[in-house]
């Protein structure tokens, strides 16, 4: 039977790609696969190297140019994925069935307040609060897992910026009112409510960036095989 | 090889194609392959392999699957469906290319068919 290389002897090959400053855990995986295989085919080809000459006869053909070569076009490709993503998910914000739900609920909401006798104007700061509270759980959620070198999956963006919209449009709303409706303070909040809004397509969409990021650059479990 | 470099502009054709053939591959496994399609003649560098897959992988020409083997990760690639468009653009394009090039090296064999 052809010569396999143990689990141990793998995890040298990654500590030596490891020591290579090979950054990416795909890279450094697809490296060791490739110089294992290359050493299995010659085992079972019949060669009586041992493992250590073995290993030093492929990483001799594989040569110091080829690794840099590898990680770089890596790295290069994997932000042009992640802009692609970025750019992907920036237009699912604006589709219309997102877009059209939040608006329609909003003038529904806006409708019943408005209809509200005095004394249950408490209902309206109601929202605020739970959604306040309701982002603050969900964002230390998602610091935990950034922390925790996970990143945030698209559909995790999409829940953070409709519960931001929405946050934002009860304070801006809330605002508004306490200020009296006075004319030119509807553009003064309309351009607040635009900024607000596209911060909350940025803060998320860049959480994710950088979560997929260091997910790759670092973390061995993020590809652990179930 | 003296010929490699007239492959080189066309790896990514070839991977795409291999790719449609077999399904999924890995790295090593496609190295094989062509050293086997072509008796030995082209060998494709790990330095030309690897970067021309993960530029495919970022077009998003190609997906990703690990398995276990062998006791390490195994990177999987298998082609998109705009994988398969692009394939199929690029065999349009290779194929144009050598229809012209025989035109270039030897005009009269093409006029008289």
């Amino acid at each position: 039977m052809a010569r396999v290389l143990t689990k141990s002897e793998i995890d040298q090959l990654y500590d030596f790609v490891a020591v290579k400053d090979i950054p990416y855990y795909d890279v450094q995986s697809e490296i060791v696969d490739h110089l294992a295989s290359l050493m299995e085919d010659r085992w079972a080809k019949g060669s009586q190297l041992n493992l250590e000459q073995m290993f030093l006869e492929v990483y001799k053909e594989f040569g110091e140019p080829e690794w840099r070569e590898m990680w770089v076009s890596k790295q290069k490709a994997t932000w042009i994925q992640l802009w692609l993503e970025a750019k992907d998910l920036v237009m699912r914000f604006f589709r219309l069935p997102l877009l059209l739900w939040l608006m329609l609920a909003i003038l529904v909401v806006q409708q019943i307040v408005e209809k509200l006798p005095e004394q249950l104007s408490i209902l309206i700061y109601t929202p605020l609060v739970v959604q306040v509270g309701l982002l603050v759980v969900i964002w230390m959620i998602y610091f935990r897992r950034l922390s925790a070198n996970r990143y945030l999956s698209s559909d995790a963006c999409i829940h953070i910026f409709a519960l931001e919209f929405w946050v934002a449009f009860w304070f801006l709303r809330l605002l508004y009112y306490s200020m009296g409706k006075v004319d030119w303070n509807v553009w003064l909040f309309a351009t607040a409510y635009v900024l607000i809004v596209l911060l909350s397509i940025v803060i998320p969409t860049m959480l994710r960036i950088v979560g997929v990021r260091r997910s790759i650059a670092r973390h061995r479990s993020f590809m652990k095989i179930s | 090889m003296a010929n490699n470099k007239l492959y080189k502009g066309s790896l990514s054709t070839i991977i795409l194609k291999l790719l449609e053939e077999n399904g999924k591959m890995y790295g090593y496994e496609i190295t094989q392959k062509v050293k086997e399609l072509t008796a030995g003649e082209l060998v494709i560098t790990e330095g030309a392999l690897y970067p021309a897959l993960h530029k495919l992988e970022g077009d998003g020409f190609l997906t990703v699957e690990y398995a276990l083997v062998n006791n390490r990760q195994r990177k999987y690639y298998t082609l998109t469906s705009a994988g398969k468009e692009e394939k199929a653009a690029k065999m349009d394009e290779l194929r144009q290319f050598v229809e012209q090039m025989q035109f270039l090296l030897n005009p009269k064999s093409t006029f008289n068919g």
